[in-house]
């Protein structure tokens, strides 16, 4: 996957004309995306200016719809930023699910199974987990810079056997005969669960999610770390020649990304669910993928990315609900708005 | 000087935000009514023949009766946080119950702590407790009786439990085939698999006839991909079986021996009835074997099932209704 | 464990079904990555192929009509793929993943809509099994390759065309030139846009006809998701193949085969309760196909990828 489309333009010098024809084009995209939505609504039988109401309400409407939109930002944003730096670097992690539930079995096992003061452990978890989702990713990086095996398709099957291993745990070892009818561990204790943000009814790890932006703009972008990464990203011949050691770099990147994606699971656990079992994603490791591409691969970019990711989907339940709308229709609709913001992206682009 | 730039993203947000503005404004509400309005969440589509279409035919059932006001999502959103998102919108929206059907104990919980007035019932057993219910799958209980049905038509002594996943659900199921089996002949064996797929069709398929492979030639299954595969595996090699949830036994008429069928509508009828009454608290709903049957084939040739295996069937049908004998339910 | 149950011809037939529709939707997609366009909107082809072949073949009562939808949609899918990334040229690997989204949704929606909800699951007849007179007997081989269904026959027969196509033929080349250096190939009077639309096209048909091979040539019904993450799999084995059709037809051989092996280990191994968890089983073909992949590469230096994969064509540079 060597998509040079991934963002690596350089910035060019910027005028009132093209920034005007930018915001024109975005605007016509958007336009686009809602009278195509709102033909799929019809379609589906529902009012297309009550179903986009409804989306607005269902994500800005309250505090509690806002609260909603962050818990599920908060994910896409940690996982799609480690994805961000390790594609700059042209290092293809698409094991982010895998690295998701394994980051999620270590943190929460130990905030299940480890005693002691909950902020403590909520600490420890959220290291343990960082800890699992780094090791398991830098299996894909070490195979890669040692023995060049294409980190695609390696991360991409050890997704199943992580998840595999998730469904072994929490159906055995750390099983909860008492979890209902599902694979499910036992569940946390209470004072390891994140505590909830008032009026937001949303978990504090989303401060989490926020704080890693400046923390992954920062590396990006100023430190020698970052300017190694990027050089590397736009050509790794000339950076190794420049002696910069790009086996280990490739290893550190893998483990950067899981490392986030295994926060990310964490916080699920210790802030959503309580638990460990399949309900802590939501395919998030895929969709921080399209994540990090739209946001272009810079930190900010990531952050508008997950928030209009988490927009659709939260609206979109919202839009399902009140409007009687099956959520499969829905798909489609957020399907259709990422691909209208696809194309504004590429014409603006185009237009500088 | 280096700048950073998203501005394609960000103005197509700034856009969305306008838009929004534009399209702000008050949420319609509903007239109150004395039918209780009821919202169903389904994790899968109206007429997937399973777990979703029984409850979606249950819950239409007491909406004709003029019994409740239905609202529904197919096809919901299966992640804790995005599921208990649909029942809370649900309750804000003023539903009087909200029947969330899956194993979404973790969901129903957390959005009971937002709204703790509004009975919010989930499927499959486990924890209940202020105004959060469940009500029980008891398929382990039909199961049981196939069992018995089972030894009487197994020509090799093995029977066969296919499933998705070791949840539960299905655990119980198949150990209590397994052993309604073994009440009749000690001798039979049971073989297991599981897929690791809700969905997958053909992977079911070619489990079953791994199982097969074991000699096995009696199956039941749990998941409604392993179900739809295991029809087709049936099929192929004619061999007998048991449908799952919904009644199938017109999809293979010489090979299903009957159907494991659930009906929801008591049930749902239960609950409405407790919520229209004021008697709601959370508890856990369970109809046993009047919820969950055994429905026999009748084009499945009978003469292949041993008299004596039909009679004890029923006799152990009536002590399970009757209270005086206990199905073993095994989880682990 | 007794293992000659498990490694018997049955084993090798249930791998092969397993296996076809991974391996035509793999070699499509090698297709369309040879002239240098990522498609991972493999499992929405797939899915969307699969819903298609379905709802024609149900209402028709003709599988030949159900395969030709399949296909149909297919190519559709291929031409919204191409029109995104050739034409629009936008970035591949989102507009793949949210292509499958976008299917996932419509196909759930259509099939509501298409087969309401009263009375049992729908399906469709299963196809007659076809022996090849002859060749049937042949021990070994006869009863797991040539007793089959004619879609099975149409499968094995497409893989060597394709192969044959990008290989032996002047479009074959034009696709590879445009996969490796569009700019050489431009400066050739190669259409580059036009040889990666068709290539979208085709890889597009395998996938839908993959989706109808499923469901008409195996399962015979249709359930939400029915193609199972097949789309992703698929995108791997072109990988682990190298870019080589047939060595992408083999690597999906491998992966079917081992998961047929698990499925039958698991039955004879004592289910949930065995000394090994099952999970261990379940994880195998993953392993396995990782396994041989990092021995292939060990042993070969060079990288087999297409050089401008990925990489929109643009004949003036603008940035």
């Amino acid at each position: 996957m060597t998509a040079a489309e991934t963002g690596f333009v350089l910035p060019g010098v910027s005028r009132r004309g093209a920034q005007a024809r930018t915001l024109l084009v975005s605007a016509a995209g958007v336009v686009l995306a809602f009278l195509v939505g709102g033909l799929l609504v019809l379609v589906a039988g529902g009012r297309p200016v009550a179903a986009f109401r409804s989306m607005f309400s269902g994500t800005l409407g309250s505090g509690f719809a806002i609260g909603e939109l962050l818990v599920t930002a908060a994910p896409l944003l940690l996982i799609g930023l480690g994805l961000a730096l390790a594609f700059r670097g042209r290092v293809y992690n698409i094991g982010a699910e895998g690295q998701l539930f394994v980051g999620a079995l270590a943190g929460g096992t130990v905030a299940l199974e480890l005693g002691g003061p909950g902020p403590l452990l909520i600490a420890l978890a959220m290291v343990a987990g960082i800890a699992g989702g780094a090791l398991w990713a830098s299996v894909v990086g070490v195979l890669r810079a040692r023995f060049r095996v294409n980190e695609v398709i390696s991360s991409l099957l050890m997704n199943y056997v992580g998840i595999f291993g998730f469904d072994y745990v929490v159906r055995k070892p750390l099983g909860d005969p008492a979890a209902g009818n599902a694979l499910a561990s036992r569940q946390l204790p209470d004072e390891t669960m994140l505590p909830s943000i008032p009026h937001l009814f949303a978990h504090v790890g989303i401060f989490v999610a926020l704080g890693a932006v400046p923390v992954v703009w920062y590396a990006m972008r100023v430190t020698p770390f970052g300017f190694r990464v990027r050089m590397m990203g736009l050509n790794p011949e000339a950076t190794q020649v420049a002696g910069v050691d790009t086996r280990r770099l490739i290893v550190v990147l893998m483990a950067v990304s899981g490392g986030l994606a295994g926060l990310a699971g964490v916080i699920q656990v210790v802030g959503v669910e309580g638990r460990m079992d399949g309900g802590i994603s939501a395919s998030y490791g895929f969709t921080a993928i399209v994540v990090a591409l739209l946001g272009r691969l810079t930190a900010p970019g990531v952050l508008a990315a997950a928030l209009l990711i988490a927009f659709l989907n939260v609206g979109g339940q919202a839009m399902s609900v009140d409007n009687g709308l099956p959520y499969s229709i829905v798909l489609a609709i957020e399907g259709v708005f990422v691909l209208f913001v696809l194309i504004a992206d590429r014409f603006a682009r185009a237009a500088r | 000087m280096r700048r950073l730039r998203v501005p394609a993203l960000l103005s197509a947000a700034a856009a969305l935000v306008v838009a929004g503005a534009a399209l702000a404004g008050s949420q319609g509400s509903g007239s109150a009514q004395a039918k209780v309005k009821v919202a169903l969440v389904l994790p899968c589509p109206t007429n997937d023949g399973s777990w979703c279409q029984q409850a979606f035919v249950a819950a239409k059932q007491l909406q004709k009766e003029g019994l409740i006001d239905l609202s529904y999502t197919s096809n919901a959103p299966q992640d804790t946080a995005g599921a208990s998102q649909v029942i809370e919108r649900y309750a804000a929206n003023g539903a009087q119950l909200v029947i969330a059907d899956s194993a979404w104990q973790d969901a129903a919980f957390a959005a009971a702590k937002k709204f703790p007035k509004v009975p919010i019932v989930y499927a499959g057993g486990g924890k209940v407790g202020g105004n959060v219910s469940t009500f029980e799958e008891p398929i382990y209980q039909p199961a049981y009786l196939a069992g018995i049905l089972a030894a009487g038509i197994t020509k090799t002594k093995v029977v066969g439990a296919l499933a998705a996943f070791d949840i539960p659900l299905c655990h119980a199921q198949a150990v209590a085939f397994i052993k309604g089996a073994q009440s009749v002949d000690a001798g039979i064996k049971g073989v297991t698999s599981y897929v690791g797929d809700w969905n997958d069709v053909a992977k079911g398929k070619n489990a079953a006839l791994a199982l097969a492979s074991q000699k096995a030639d009696v199956f039941t299954v749990c998941g409604g991909g392993p179900a739809s595969g295991l029809i087709s595996a049936l099929k192929e090699k004619n061999l007998s079986g048991f449908g799952y949830v919904g009644n199938q036994n017109g999809l293979a008429p010489k090979q299903m021996v009957g159907s494991l069928v659930y009906n929801l509508y008591p049930i749902f009828k239960a609950i409405v009835q407790d919520v229209a009454n004021g008697k709601y608290k959370g508890k856990d709903y369970d109809l046993g074997l009047q919820s969950f049957k055994l429905m026999l084939n009748p084009k499945y040739s009978v003469a292949r099932i041993p008299q004596k295996s039909l009679a004890k069937e029923k006799q152990v049908a009536s002590s399970i209704l009757a209270g005086s004998f206990k199905v073993p339910y095994v989880i682990k | 464990m007794n293992w000659s149950d498990i490694v018997g011809l049955g084993l090798f037939a249930s791998g092969l079904q397993l296996a076809m529709p991974t391996a035509l939707a793999a070699v499509g997609e090698a297709f369309s990555e040879r002239a240098g366009v990522l498609n991972l909107g493999l499992e929405g082809m797939m899915l969307g192929g699969a819903l298609a072949a379905f709802a024609a073949d149900y209402h028709s009562g003709s599988a030949a009509v159900g395969v030709l939808a399949g296909v149909g949609v297919g190519v559709l899918l291929g031409a919204l793929k191409a029109f995104l990334s050739v034409t629009l040229k936008t970035e591949q690997v989102i507009n793949g993943i949210v292509l499958v989204i976008f299917v996932q949704g419509v196909t759930a929606f259509a099939y509501e809509r298409l087969f309401g909800s009263a009375g049992t699951q729908p399906e469709i007849p299963a196809l007659q099994t076809v022996r090849v007179p002859g060749l049937a007997s042949v021990p070994w081989v006869g009863p797991v390759v040539f007793e089959q269904n004619v879609l099975f026959y149409v499968s094995l027969a497409l893989v060597p065309a394709v192969w044959l196509l990008l290989q032996r033929t002047s479009f074959g080349l034009a696709v590879r030139a445009v996969g490796e250096s569009p700019a050489a190939a431009d400066s050739v009077a190669v259409r580059v846009d036009l040889v990666r639309w068709l290539a979208l096209l085709v890889c597009g048909a395998m996938a839908g006809f993959a989706g109808a091979v499923l469901v008409i040539g195996d399962v015979t019904l249709f359930g939400t998701n029915v193609t199972a993450g097949r789309g992703w799999v698929a995108v791997a084995l072109v990988i682990f193949g190298r870019w080589n059709p047939l060595i992408v037809f083999g690597g999906a051989l491998l992966f079917g085969i081992t998961d047929a092996l698990q499925l039958r280990i698991q039955a004879a191994s004592g289910g949930s309760n065995s000394a090994v968890p099952f999970e261990v089983f379940q994880a195998l073909p993953y392993v396995l196909t990782l396994a041989v992949m990092v021995l292939a590469t060990v042993a070969q230096r060079r990288s087999a990828q297409p050089a401008a994969l990925g990489i929109p064509f643009r004949k003036e540079v603008i940035e």
